[in-house]
């Protein structure tokens, strides 16, 4: 048995943030600014009662609704998130009950960002090709806007609230679908990607909502995400390059044998950057963030969504993934569209 | 080693002439902010194949900084 991509269904936030609304509220940042650094037109964002889990909840029932599979037949529900509904329980447990999934399901939880689908397609192979499961439903969701000050716009220009639901099944073949993987973590960027107050390791209390100026008219309190796009970006150029070459090393092939690169879908400034750094061809490489935004773990699955639909990816095609980000963290693997 | 090259995307990223981007050339928190510095690690990357990191380029108060830091990178 191996593990293969069955379906995949997505779903942005509905309200959404343009660049002509941004544009009017931050001084000097013009509309074609902002598209042209990070080639984004339309960001979504959750209402005030709308969770990542809801977000999930709207691409899971687009999926099981579409006739790929019953819900009777799902027997793992897998949840990547870093916007969970409470510290506990489970928020995969409640997606189970709302999904109308059997009891008989395995449901989790895990947080990662940017790195998350891949992750989660690895650890869907390996419960999938060791017989622990059959039908796997991945679902990655975030609502970073509720983390996001409304004055930082160099946060609130790139990131979208938005979900994506991924079917994995187990098909009767011999040869690998999905893998090799290659992860990597480097924890000393921790504080450079950060939520610093909710935690355990600082509660919120009445100073950790206290919004101050950090730059002329940026304003962020520690119960605020807060990114460090410098080191980001530096993290970016110094780990992408390696972890592309470990994962063509690893499956034995060049650049030239990949047909399409689907990274995650950071911003476009980045995106380039890397491309020319890696040295794929512009045409074999995914730059579809201008309608979704940077949905974190969703970028991927997304894209491939879409490039499935326009016809950018067909049955057969070898496709590379690659997260990175928030932790550090990153990973990457092959994939064969069947 | 491209520096006119550098200097000129460099001029672009801090919105000025490729003329007035002498040595003296002072960066502050105004002119060089985050946004510049994604493009500065960027145009350095682009024309020296250098990553440098952001506290180092955080740390450079003027072009001729810039150049020292990708000078001792280039030669490391």
């Amino acid at each position: 048995m191996k593990a293969a991509i069955k379906a995949i269904r997505s779903h942005l936030a509905p309200n959404h943030l343009t660049n002509e609304q941004l544009a009017s509220e931050y001084k000097g940042w013009g509309v074609e600014k902002i598209s042209g650094k990070t080639g984004i037109s339309v960001r979504g964002v959750a209402g005030p009662d709308e969770c990542a889990s809801d977000l999930g909840l709207t691409a899971a029932n687009k999926l099981l609704d579409a006739g790929v599979i019953s819900r009777e037949e799902i027997d793992f529900l897998m949840f990547c998130t870093q916007s969970p509904d409470y510290f506990l329980p489970t928020t995969a447990c409640i997606m189970q009950t709302k999904l109308g999934l059997p009891t008989t399901c395995g449901a989790m939880d895990y947080n990662l960002g940017c790195s998350g689908f891949v992750y989660g397609l690895g650890l869907a192979k390996g419960l999938i090709e060791t017989g622990q499961a059959t039908n796997i439903l991945l679902i990655t969701a975030d609502t970073y806007h509720k983390y996001i000050h409304p004055t930082d716009r160099s946060v609130r220009t790139i990131f979208s609230d938005g979900a994506a639901a991924t079917l994995i099944s187990a098909v009767d073949q011999e040869e690998d679908i999905l893998g090799p993987f290659v992860f990597g973590t480097d924890g000393t960027g921790f504080e450079q990607l950060i939520v610093p107050a909710g935690g355990h390791r600082k509660r919120c209390s009445t100073e950790t909502c206290v919004a101050k100026e950090v730059t002329p008219g940026v304003f962020r309190a520690e119960e605020n995400l807060y990114m460090n796009g410098p080191d980001v970006f530096s993290f970016t150029l110094n780990s992408v390059p390696p972890l592309i070459r470990q994962i063509l090393e690893k499956s034995k092939i060049t650049v030239d044998d990949v047909d399409y690169f689907v990274f995650h879908q950071a911003n476009k400034f980045m995106l380039e950057r890397l491309r020319k750094k890696t040295d794929i061809p512009e045409n074999k490489f995914c730059l579809n963030l201008e309608s979704y935004g940077n949905t974190v773990s969703s970028t991927i699955p997304m894209a491939l969504e879409l490039a499935r639909q326009n016809g950018e990816i067909k049955v057969g095609d070898r496709v590379m993934l690659a997260g990175f980000g928030v932790g550090y963290s990153w990973a990457a693997t092959m994939l064969t569209i069947t | 080693m491209d520096n006119q090259a550098f200097v000129e995307d460099m001029a672009s990223i801090l919105d000025v002439e490729p003329s007035e981007l002498v040595a003296g050339f002072q960066l502050n928190s105004e002119n060089f902010d985050s946004v510049a510095m994604v493009g500065a690690i960027a145009a350095i990357d682009e024309h020296y194949g250098i990553t440098v990191d952001s506290k180092t380029l955080a740390a450079c108060n003027s072009v001729a900084d810039m150049m020292q830091v990708i000078e001792s990178k280039s030669k490391s």
